[in-house]
This record gives structure tokens, C-alpha cells and sequence, in this order.
């Protein structure tokens, strides 16, 4: 879960409304705010704005908050719901590892992903 | 490891009906929801942290859940459940209600706790499925003895089932399992 989505989660429970209500406010599934809140999905333009309208808390914060989901836009979180602890260690290692690629040599990894999988 | 809801089941360490009903009203306790009639299921899901402080659950599209309605996964104390469950209960409807029941079971009793494969050939007593466990947790969250016992009356399943938030199975089993003295003990 990223920072942001505990932001949105907290004060969501602190205003004692459900992931069901807020959803409905926002105007967007609960499967799609569920993601959200949990990194899943990208966190979009308009967020922090409904947000504003569904939890009036989240106005005071609204700063805070399009700062946070800046930061949460670029970062990609990977659901591994069946992994095994060793499989989620490797995802893990593989990320850490990835920020340090050159571009040649992601462009080698796209090739042979791109080449595998057509 | 995933415990799949509706499904055979797994082999856990058993416990008996009264040990898990008495879980079920503890949970009801430490929440000061012991004598609400309605269990507020969707509120309970926002402070999983009572039951496990690294408890979550996430809402997930129909259609990446396969044929599952949720699935929770004890040893992280994750739930997943279909947004068409989520959304159910958020709607009242007894069924969604009692599988969102059905996963706080599991995640109450069955962390940490090891599994084991069904064997056909010498199959485990109904107290040791994890299943049976999960439902009759459920059923002792939402229709505890102590509130239970007003509904003696021949006509009492619509009641229970207007009053607790409850399907007519589930409150039919309930009421079959209160006249047999079963739920008694438990409290």
C-alpha cells in the first residue's frame, strides 16, 4: 500500500465512512477506489478533487494529499496474490535491481520480452 | 497458502462449535456490537485491525476472482473479495453479507494455523474443515445465541432474516440449531 493510499484509507475511517460510500460520492466502483488505495491502479488526475467532495477533511490536506499521489503516479505496485514468499522476495530483488538498468540494457530485456511473448 | 471460500475445504486443527462462537461474540465485545441485531459488516471491515493489526482486505473486479466470491489468505491476513459480494452487502443482501462473515472467520481462526490436503480415502471430521469453521463463525457473528433465543416462534426464520440481515439458509440452519441446543452451549 502506498503512502497515499494510507492517507485516503485514514482519512476515509476517520470521517467513519466506508470504502462502499466514498465510492459512490467519487462517482467510481469500489473495485476502482479498492485499487487505488491500494497502489493497484494509477491514481487519476481528478482524484484528490472528488475525494475533496466525498470526505470535506480531505480539503484541508489537498495539498498534502496531490503530493502524495505525484509521488504514489510513480511508483508501480505488482499484486502477487498466489506467490510463494520466495517468489514475492524475487519480484522484490527484480525492482530494486530494475532501478539501476541502463537504457541498453532495458532495451535488451523489451527485445526478448517483446520477441517471446508477440 | 489461500483459503478459497465454498469450496471442499482444507483440513485445520479442529475446534468446536462453542469455541467458535466464542470467538464470534468476543469479536462482538471487543467491537461493543454485542447486542445489535443487524451485525454492521461493512463497518467491521473497515477496523480489521481488531482482529489482526496487519489485517486488510482489498475490493476486486468480478472478473479477476474467477469463480471465487472472496478468498483470504491467513498467513498475510489479506482478504480479497468480489466487488459483486462488497457491493451485495453494502445492499443488505443476506448471502453477500454472510461470505463477508464467512472470510472474518478464516482470518480469525485459521492465522497461522497449517493446512492440510483432504484425503479422500480417510476424510477429516467436519470439525476440522476449514469451511465449516468459517460458516459457523459466521453464523454465530451474526446470529448469536444471546439474541437468538428471543425467536422461538414457528414463524420466526422471516423475522431472523429481517432483523439479523440474514439469508433464509442461514437462518433456517440457525433456528434448526438453537431448538437442538446446539447454539445454547456455545453462549
Amino acid at each position: 500500500m502506498s503512502e497515499f493510499g494510507k492517507a485516503v484509507q485514514q482519512l476515509r475511517q476517520l470521517a467513519g465512512l466506508t470504502l462502499f460510500e466514498v465510492a459512490e460520492k467519487m462517482g467510481m466502483s469500489t473495485a476502482f477506489l479498492s485499487a487505488v488505495e491500494n497502489g493497484r491502479k494509477r491514481v487519476p488526475d481528478d482524484f484528490v478533487e472528488k475525494l475533496g467532495r466525498a470526505v470535506p477533511a480531505a480539503q484541508a490536506q489537498s495539498n498534502v494529499l496531490e503530493s502524495l499521489a505525484n509521488q504514489a503516479r510513480k511508483q508501480v505496485v505488482l499484486p502477487l496474490p498466489s506467490a510463494s514468499r520466495q517468489d514475492a522476495d524475487l519480484a522484490t530483488v527484480l525492482a530494486r535491481k530494475f532501478n539501476n538498468l541502463s537504457d541498453e540494457q532495458k532495451a535488451r530485456i523489451r527485445a526478448i520480452l517483446d520477441n517471446y511473448n508477440p | 497458502m489461500t483459503v478459497t471460500t465454498r469450496k471442499e475445504g482444507v483440513v485445520v486443527p479442529p475446534l468446536s462449535e462453542a469455541v467458535i462462537a466464542r470467538s464470534a461474540a468476543a469479536l462482538r465485545k471487543l467491537v461493543q456490537l454485542g447486542d445489535v441485531l443487524r451485525f454492521p459488516v461493512l463497518q467491521m471491515y473497515e477496523m480489521l485491525w481488531v482482529i489482526d493489526p496487519q489485517a486488510r482486505f482489498e475490493v476486486v473486479e468480478d472478473h479477476l476472482m474467477g469463480d471465487d466470491d472472496a478468498r483470504t489468505y491467513p498467513d498475510r491476513a489479506l482478504i480479497l473479495l468480489r466487488q459483486s459480494v462488497y457491493d451485495g452487502a453494502a445492499r443488505e443482501e443476506g448471502r453477500a453479507r454472510f461470505t463477508m462473515c464467512h472470510e472474518l472467520g478464516h482470518l480469525g481462526l485459521h492465522r497461522g494455523v497449517s493446512f492440510g490436503r483432504i484425503n479422500p480415502s480417510a476424510p477429516p471430521r467436519i470439525f476440522q474443515n476449514s469451511e465449516w469453521q468459517a460458516d459457523v463463525f459466521a453464523a454465530h457473528l451474526m446470529m448469536p445465541h444471546s439474541l437468538l433465543s428471543a425467536y422461538g416462534h414457528p414463524m420466526a426464520v422471516m423475522a431472523v432474516m429481517a432483523d439479523f440481515g440474514v439469508s433464509y439458509a442461514a437462518a433456517e440452519t440457525q433456528l434448526r440449531k438453537m431448538k437442538k441446543g446446539v447454539t445454547k452451549l456455545a453462549s
